[in-house]
């Protein structure tokens, strides 16, 4: 019976299902996380949370100030050496002409090959050092002043280099665009495709900007507006720089230039997320910049390659810039850069509006749909949780209540197995009434009453422990007796009550309690 | 059984909740563009009609497909060629190989290790590959694998300034017909120097050149294979008399002044009106301008016609194939593929015929070639109109040759081209020391003379010439 006993307990932890209280747990998480979810909607609704415009202003931000810097040192760094070079060219022009006037080599091949021998140097190594697209010197003077349109050409040297991406080769091949060939022969130089003797000015007008300047030495230098190529695919802008006499005479102008290739290689389309992001230098003027006036670095498949201008919208979180048919997302900054008739010039990073809307848009709509589908799960879950825990409760009352032996309920709960297996362990200790037991149990129960009367004293208090529920081990302790004294009344104690062994004794005693009769075993 | 159905609703909770957050993070996230970058030669210093063709292709096929091409250089081949392996070999300050570069295929034997380059064979299925000129993809084989692969293909083309070439013929009598083969075209060579020389009586030795060849050793090797000998033996230069015969006439054109001598490509004399006909690569038809400038500054328009490129009596109507192809370099499979949906799209026939008649190229493929005549229709220049002439003839009646590939052909090239101008400018030196000390000598005698002495000097220095190898 004791063993029976022990492996149904044993058995209990095998049969419990998930607890009430993980049932509950889980319950309260998809529902917490349902909360979450509509919340997360509500916070992204309102801006609040996943906030992309400020992802794309922060990010365009930091773009602008790093390519302003970039430009900002590559032009520095242009204008110095174009400074340098009006300088130094001052000098060699001045040893060359030897006193003379520059207007004096006019329609004297041999003296203007003289000087663009003595001035080649130094456009080599400018361009060289600076890595520009070019460098060239026009002079005040003409090979042949009876040649057609004479009045336009001016001689001089213009070298280009065959590669603008300045990391390709240490040292790079270089084109003679401009100059007498001999130059290029001489120094084993390729003559550039498109190559000419000599400037037309009709195609650089900024030769005659120095005539009306009245500004004094570098302080009249300014970088061109965007010009094409004469007869090339290449669009570039000058650094045009004066070269004077000692005695102020105009020799000329010289300068580097940057083509738009140079500004698409070292400026490349920025694939960000939010589209691509195109660095811009140009005129501002009037809330304007000029884009056919400028450089625009690489495109990718924007449609900033015929924009004519950009008008400038100045907002709270990022700048709008407009064309006729797109609209751009951005910041310009100002450039330490002299241009044309005073103009100020600028750097723009800018992403396609449209680009932008997309990447924005459909961040939220996916984000919504995404957490509309979190929370439907969320709630389904809830749903399917609520019902797998109700209804086996609702079953297991229902069970409970309709059967009369709940021994063989089980409900997969643990807490509600425990309660029943208490509810029947407890039905075991109920009171029997006499009408229940057999016929011959009271003859029994009589001789066993009887036998108790006969108990000596001593007997009857060792009996006593055994009704109090005591073990005989611990006997001896609380009747301040010996153990042996203990087994002596003990042996006489089941000869009188003619019993044979302990768990007979406690199986009278179990009878007499549960049929209310224990006043009869008292004396 | 009730705890298996509590964990399964337990895994079923947590698979949903990592559903939906794979879900949301896939909505968040996209697929990453590619941005591919390219060196090529198409167009150099004039408008690039390849970049014509990767602005199209940006914002078509790849905009749709995420990728951008973006071009970081634009040379001539052998800037390109210097570049590619300055960047193969890793050399300091060189940049980096792009993911697509133009190469012959001996730049690719040239380099260190061709092992980084991708084999067409693994992204072309057999039927796409058949659809090619076999010749064209032929060419692109190194090592078994097929590393360079077509998108355009050259010839050589004679290219004539007419209008300064009519001017000498009236006077001369010369005619273009003479210009038909090697021997007419070197001696119309030597009379318009002495024709041109004439015209100032009172400068000596101040005849124009007539004929610069683009490609010295491309012109020994042709003629010598044109003749039925072989050009190259055991990896080497065979120094035999087909060769004599064909260097000679070259030789002593240029000893008597016939001959552009200096360094540089053959547009450069022609723009400035030192020499009026010229051998280079038909793609160079981007570069003839139609104008000429003279030293005092004054341009006089001239009209550049094609013709087919001159034959030794006798030989073959043989002409080198030319033109590069597109390597790509191993990156991932995304790049990778990424770059030969470019080269498909670029080589597609419509695409192709489109570039190569911008660019002076022949299509590379069987369908490319049938749509060329009625593209051809549509050029309005003459000078275009006048190559893709040419073009068809010599399809029907020359033969193409290919160079073949050894790892020391580059080395044989560049020695060639380095040294035959030097040579021969040395020779030409020689040659005027020698006549100037001839006095009182009868105008006759005098031609008879110089071309022995011509003949002589030419001899001399093809050995110095076969010096070189020894």
């Amino acid at each position: 019976m004791k063993l029976s006993y022990t492996l149904h307990l044993a058995s209990l932890p095998g049969k419990q299902g998930i607890t009430l209280r993980k049932r509950l747990l889980l319950y309260l998480m998809s529902m917490s996380l349902m909360a979450l979810g509509i919340m997360i909607i509500i916070l992204v609704a309102a801006g609040v949370l996943f906030n992309s415009e400020n992802d794309v202003s922060r990010s365009m931000k930091a773009q602008l100030n790093h390519n302003t810097d970039s430009i900002q040192e590559t032009l520095d760094f242009m204008m110095g050496y174009g400074r340098n070079l009006s300088g130094n060219l001052s000098r060699e022009i001045t040893n060359c002409l030897d006193g003379k006037s520059i207007e004096s080599i006019n329609n004297n091949p041999e003296e203007i090959l003289k000087i663009e021998k003595a001035i080649y140097p130094e456009v080599n190594i400018t361009l060289k050092l600076t890595r520009s697209s070019g460098c060239y010197v026009a002079l005040n003077a003409t090979i042949n002043t009876d040649a057609p349109n004479a009045e336009f050409s001016r001689a001089g040297i213009y070298l280009r280099l065959s590669n603008v991406n300045s990391n390709v080769q240490l040292d790079p091949d270089i084109y003679y665009f401009r100059g007498i060939p001999d130059i290029a022969r001489e120094k084993e130089l390729q003559l550039h495709n498109r190559w000419n003797l000599e400037f037309d000015l009709q195609y650089f007008p900024e030769y005659t900007k120095f005539d009306s300047c009245e500004k004094k030495g570098h302080d009249a230098d300014f970088w061109s507006n965007k010009k094409h190529l004469q007869n090339t695919w290449e669009d570039t802008i000058f650094y045009v720089s004066k070269i004077e006499g000692n005695n102020g005479e105009f020799y000329g102008v010289c300068g580097v230039d940057l083509c738009e290739l140079f500004m698409q290689l070292s400026y490349p389309v920025g694939e960000t997320e939010f589209g691509p992001i195109i660095t811009v230098i140009a005129p501002i003027e009037n809330d304007t910049i000029r884009i056919q006036d400028g450089l625009v670095g690489g495109q990718g498949g924007t449609w900033l390659n015929n924009v004519e201008k950009l008008t400038i919208k100045e907002r709270d979180t990022i700048n709008y810039y407009k064309e006729v048919h797109h609209g751009y997302y951005g910041y310009h900054s100002i450039l330490n850069m002299p241009g044309e008739d005073g103009t100020e010039w600028g750097c723009a990073v800018l992403v396609p509006e449209k680009y932008c809307d997309d990447y924005i848009t459909k961040g939220k709509v996916s984000l919504i749909i995404g957490m509309v589908i979190f929370i439907t799960t969320m709630a389904l879950i809830s749903i399917l949780i609520s019902k797998r825990f109700v209804t086996p409760i609702v079953n297991s009352f229902d069970s409970i209540m309709s059967k009369e032996d709940i021994t063989e309920v089980n409900t997969g709960i643990s807490e509600i197995d425990l309660m029943i297996d208490f509810l029947n362990s407890k039905s075991k200790t109920e009171y029997i009434t006499l009408q229940e037991l057999p016929e011959n149990i009271e003859e029994l129960f009589k001789r066993f009453s009887e036998g108790v009367n006969r108990l000596t004293s001593a007997e009857y208090n060792v009996f006593r422990l055994y009704v109090e529920g005591y073990s005989i081990s611990e006997m001896p302790e609380v009747a301040f007796i010996s153990m042996s004294t203990v087994k002596k009344h003990n042996r006489n104690i089941y000869e009188k009550l003619n019993i044979s062994s302990y768990e007979e004794l406690m199986l009278y005693l179990d009878l007499f309690k549960r049929c209310d009769r224990m006043s009869e075993l008292e004396r | 059984m009730r705890s298996v159905k509590g964990k399964g609703l337990l895994g079923f909770f947590v698979v949903a909740v990592l559903g939906c957050a794979a879900f949301l993070s896939a909505c968040q996230s996209k697929k990453e563009p590619i941005t591919l970058t390219v060196w090529h030669v198409y167009g150099s210093q004039t408008d690039s009609p390849m970049n014509a063709m990767v602005d199209e292709f940006n914002q078509t096929v790849g905009k749709d497909k995420g990728i951008t091409i973006q071009v970081n250089q634009i040379s001539n081949t052998n800037s390109n060629h210097e570049a590619v392996l300055a960047g193969a070999n890793k050399e300091p300050g060189a940049a980096q190989l792009p993911d697509l570069f133009v190469s012959y295929p001996k730049t690719v034997l040239s380099m260190p290790d061709s092992s980084v380059l991708v084999d067409f064979n693994d992204y072309f299925t057999k039927e796409e590959l058949a659809e090619y000129i076999p010749e064209f993809v032929e060419e692109g084989y190194v090592q078994d694998k097929l590393l360079v692969f077509p998108i355009a293909k050259s010839t050589e083309i004679l290219f004539v300034d007419k209008t300064l070439f009519d001017r000498f013929a009236s006077e001369t009598g010369c005619s273009l017909d003479m210009l038909s083969t090697w021997n007419g075209l070197f001696d119309v060579a030597v009379k318009y120097y002495r024709w041109s020389d004439a015209q100032t009586p009172d400068i000596a030795n101040d005849g124009k050149n007539f004929f610069v060849h683009d490609y010295p050793f491309n012109y020994l090797q042709v003629n010598v294979e044109a003749l039925g000998d072989d050009f190259f033996e055991n990896e080497k230069i065979k120094f035999s008399d087909n060769l004599r015969k064909v260097w000679i006439p070259y030789a002593k054109a240029a000893i008597q002044g016939g001959v552009w001598l200096q360094e540089g490509y053959a547009t450069e004399p022609l723009r400035t009106g030192d020499a009026i006909v010229s051998v280079a690569s038909s793609a160079s038809v981007l570069y003839y301008e139609d104008i000429v400038t003279y030293s005092n500054n004054i341009s006089e328009d001239i009209e550049v016609i094609s013709m087919r490129v001159p034959v030794f009596d006798g030989a073959k109507e043989l002409v080198m194939q030319r033109g590069a192809g597109f390597c790509i370099t191993k990156s991932t499979k995304e790049r990778e593929a990424a770059a030969v949906e470019f080269i498909k799209w670029l080589t597609k026939a419509e695409n192709n015929v489109r570039f190569v008649t911008e660019a002076g190229y022949m299509p590379v493929t069987a369908k490319g070639f049938e749509l060329l005549p009625e593209a051809v229709l549509e050029i309005e220049s003459t000078k275009y109109k006048s190559l893709y002439d040419t073009y068809v003839k010599v399809q029907n009646t020359y033969d193409f040759y290919t160079v073949p590939q050894f790892s020391g052909y580059l080395d044989l090239e560049s020695k060639t081209e380095k040294n035959v101008r030097r040579l021969l400018k040395d020779a030409r030196e020689e040659y005027i020391t020698e006549i100037s000390k001839w006095n009182d000598i009868d105008d006759d005698d005098r031609l008879a003379k110089e071309d022995d002495l011509a003949n002589e000097i030419a001899v001399k220095y093809l050995a110095k010439y076969q010096d070189l190898f020894n």
